[in-house]
């Protein structure tokens, strides 16, 4: 009972907080209606700032560097956005169109269907998301054994048997979308490319041969560091050293 | 070819001595004059009708030059003296006439008015033979191949290289000289050498020729420099200067066969009565050994250049946009083959488009060298911002005086390049239709509702509270378990814990009154047998052993829905079991046929019993 109070009481004092940011939020908005995009971009700074996102935050602030023309903060906002909220439909839509501006048109490698179905079911839930079913699942196991027991008739028990029992390999599923997940999100494994135009090197060093250029707005995956250098791969395949200026991890 | 001067009419004849003129004041005189009577076809020849008085004659009549074309004429002259008060004139009529066919054909007289009486010429016949050379067709008193001949000994064309070896692209200045004991009056370069495997660059010779002196052959010359040129040979081997040729008008004096007495006059040597001849010079070919570019060590850059240079390179700004262009020149000056110079290979980035070279030279001579300066001006396009930078580039010549290879290298230009206005979010090359349509439509509109914000870097996945949901499950399972067996301990449930081990038990009973079966024990086969019917219907009734009785669970298995025939089968074998336990005559048949029938019971209860 005490814990459940601090629990109540850290809650309410965070509520306060992100009163706040909640206020600064609805300012900004009320400036990107006015077609102040720059003052609206500045508050929704401000708000990350402070510690807060979100997936509308992300998103109302790609927005406003879009109504800008400022492509690749965009294209990184509308990137985060979408990595808090992977099946929210405005972002994925403005992600789109904002990638449609982007000068290098890069054609992915088209993967195994079971990898590609591997990464959808990843790609189902945030990691948040997959948290929740993982502890869906794990209370309707509990629920089916408890069932189990409870029941005294053969029929109701073999029903809760097999509701048990299938919750519990959800729930295995579950944990592992949960953990790949995780893994993906908390490796940092893309980034935007910031700069006009940013030269590819095939070592990490300046005097290494150019293998190609990336222009702003790209998205690279994120392979290797050494020093300033990142590693990057393009979904073509292609794979070279861009100057870690040059880019914004995701 | 022909570059037989083609004089107006000259007038010769109004030359008239004092006494002369005294003497002929008074009888007019009208003559007819030609320059060469032996012609060959297609060579052109002068006529000239003269009249010499005191007054000037009229109705001039020429004669019908039918054998002839006209190329000229009448070309008229008229000239007047006063000596000793009296007045001489002296008029001519000139032609300029080309035979038509060869043969000898007269030229009739022509006629003149002069003081009311008519004058007539003499015929003048004229040899006209088979087209021989213009050159050699002339000089009827000495002959033409004498003329010719000696002309040739005394003219001669002469090409001067100063190197006899030189490397490939180096200089060699000709020099073609003329070396003449004759007069030239004017020469025409019909043949210039055919310069294969070289590129030449004319040098400067004054447009008047100066003469100097010089002996050959212990023979005095005159000399004369008709041309220099810088030649380059462009490949290495023996190589050839090709022949010159040089078209002079060579002036000859002459005698013409007159009986005339003012020709024969005209035709004194004194006066020198000169005649124009052609002849034509070649110079002998010269052969000069080139040596090819020593092939070790060739640096980068090196595009044949030969000589020594200096190279510069600029852009035109250093800031611009997107899309406006930017001027790299590249000015590569000194001497040498400056016309032989190649683009350098300029690299630049893939955001910026280069066109190819403007080249513009500006070449000059200075003495014999061919210095100057080319200029390459390359055209950049910038299609994307940044800071994009033009590597150095290198170029690179064989100097001949130290004879090694000089590498040079422009500097690095850094072109910082801003968004221009016209890049504002154009779209890229290479959408679909689909995407195109989707270019024109604008970016859905801002979320107002923030429903989910929170502390970034926290989330839901990895925190406490996440674990302790996830977690909780197991732990709650776990006290569940224990908790309902420590509920049924307690309670003392053990009706429902019989129950539901009844058919355990039975099950245990009967497998161990299987095994006293096939040991035939037959007493302990029995009572076994009969504690698990018995110990089944207890447990699954939930009577305690010491109540039990045959018909205590007869109205109890009744109570509980079971068919009457079960039961009935159930107390026959019970009964059987006590009766045969005691008597001896029962056979391991009938101990078989019960344990199956105990086993049929036992499982059609547990059937009605649900």
């Amino acid at each position: 009972m005490k814990l459940l109070g601090l629990c109540l009481l850290l809650l309410s004092a965070q509520l306060c907080l992100a009163q706040e940011a909640r206020l600064e939020f609805n300012q900004a908005n009320q400036l990107y209606r006015d077609a102040q995009y720059d003052k609206a971009a500045r508050l929704y700074e401000q708000v990350l700032k402070n510690g807060y996102e979100s997936p509308a935050l992300y998103y109302n602030l790609g927005n406003c560097y879009f109504k800008l023309h400022n492509l690749p903060p965009a294209i990184l906002s509308y990137e985060r956005a979408r990595r808090l909220a992977p099946h929210d439909d405005d972002i994925s839509y403005n992600l789109r169109l904002a990638n449609l501006r982007v000068v290098d048109k890069i054609e992915p490698v088209p993967q195994l269907f079971f990898v590609e179905w591997w990464i959808a079911f990843i790609g189902l839930f945030s990691s948040d998301g997959w948290a929740l079913t993982v502890i869906v699942c794990a209370w309707c196991a509990v629920i089916g054994g408890a069932l189990f027991f409870i029941f005294r008739s053969p029929v109701a028990q073999r029903i809760a048997f097999a509701w048990a029992l299938v919750s519990v390999i959800c729930c295995a599923a579950c944990v592992t979308g949960l953990v790949q997940q995780v893994k993906r999100e908390g490796n940092d494994r893309a980034a935007i490319v910031f700069a006009p135009s940013a030269p590819v090197k095939s070592a990490p060093d300046n005097q290494s041969t150019d293998l190609f250029v990336l222009h702003e707005g790209v998205k690279v995956e994120l392979m290797d560091a050494v020093g300033e250098w990142k590693k990057i791969r393009l979904p073509d395949g292609k794979v070279g050293w861009l100057a870690g200026e040059a880019i914004q991890v995701i | 070819m022909s570059i037989a001067p083609h004089k107006t009419i000259i007038c010769l004849l109004t030359l008239i001595l004092a006494g002369a003129g005294r003497g002929t004041a008074q009888e007019p005189s009208f003559t007819v004059s030609v320059d060469k009577s032996r012609v060959a076809v297609g060579e052109q020849f002068e006529i000239t009708f003269s009249l010499g008085g005191t007054s000037a004659g009229s109705d001039f009549r020429p004669p019908s030059f039918n054998d002839f074309l006209i190329l000229s004429g009448p070309n008229q002259s008229t000239s007047m003296q006063f000596i000793n008060g009296s007045v001489s004139s002296s008029v001519s009529y000139g032609y300029v006439l080309q035979p038509k066919a060869e043969g000898n054909f007269t030229i009739g007289p022509a006629t003149i008015d002069y003081g009311g009486k008519k004058l007539q010429t003499q015929n003048v016949l004229i040899q006209v033979s088979k087209g021989a050379p213009p050159g050699n067709a002339q000089a009827p008193q000495t002959g033409g191949a004498d003329i010719d001949k000696q002309i040739a000994d005394n003219l001669i064309l002469r090409v001067k290289l100063d190197k006899s070896r030189v490397y490939q692209g180096e200089q060699v200045t000709a020099t073609y000289k003329i070396y003449t004991r004759v007069n030239i009056s004017s020469y025409n370069l019909t043949k210039g050498p055919s310069l294969t495997g070289f590129w030449s660059e004319d040098l400067e010779v004054p447009k008047q020729i100066q003469l100097s002196t010089e002996t050959v052959n212990g023979k005095s010359y005159r000399v004369g420099i008709l041309r220099r040129a810088a030649l380059f040979p462009q490949r290495s081997g023996a190589l050839q200067v090709d022949p010159m040729e040089v078209d002079c008008a060579v002036q000859v004096q002459t005698r013409k066969r007159s009986n005339d007495f003012f020709d024969q006059f005209f035709n004194d040597p004194f006066f020198g009565n000169v005649r124009t001849v052609n002849h034509k010079v070649r110079s002998e070919p010269v052969s000069i050994t080139v040596l090819p570019l020593p092939s070790a060590s060739v640096p980068n850059g090196f595009n044949g250049a030969v000589g020594k240079f200096t190279m510069e390179a600029w852009l035109d700004k250093r800031q611009t946009k997107t899309n406006e262009p930017v001027t790299l020149k590249v000015k590569i000056s000194g001497r040498g083959n400056l016309k032989l110079l190649q683009s350098p290979a300029v690299t630049v980035p893939p955001d910026i488009e280069r066109y190819d070279p403007k080249i513009s030279d500006n070449i000059t001579h200075q003495g014999d060298e061919i210095t100057g300066s080319r200029t390459f001006e390359y055209l950049l396009l910038p299609r994307h911002a940044g800071q994009l930078k033009i590597p150095s580039f290198p170029f690179a010549y064989f100097d001949i005086e130290k004879k090694n290879y000089v590498p040079l290298a422009s500097p690095e230009f850094t072109l910082s390049v801003e968004k221009g206005a016209a890049d504002a979010g154009g779209p890229a090359a290479g959408i679909s239709k689909e995407d195109v349509k989707l270019l024109g439509e604008d970016i859905r509109f801002i979320k107002s509702e923030d429903l989910a914000l929170r502390r970034k870097g926290e989330s839901f996945a990895g925190s406490p509270l996440f674990f302790a949901l996830s977690v909780s499950p197991l732990f709650g399972f776990v006290g569940f378990i224990f908790y309902a067996k420590r509920r049924e301990r307690v309670l003392g449930d053990v009706v429902s814990l019989r129950n539901r081990k009844a058919r355990k038990m039975a099950k245990r009973r009967l497998q161990e009154a299987k095994k006293f079966l096939q040991q035939k024990q037959r007493e302990q086969f029995y009572g076994e047998l009969s504690r698990a019917l018995w110990g089944y219907i207890g447990d699954k009734l939930g009577i305690p052993p010491s109540d039990l009785s045959l018909d205590l669970a007869r109205t109890a298995l009744e109570s509980h829905g079971v068919s009457p025939e079960a039961i009935g089968k159930l107390s026959a074998a019970i009964e059987q079991c006590e009766f045969a336990r005691f008597a001896p005559s029962s056979n391991s048949l009938q101990m078989d046929g019960l344990y199956n029938e105990a086993i049929e019971i036992i499982s059609r209860i547990e059937d009605q019993l649900r």
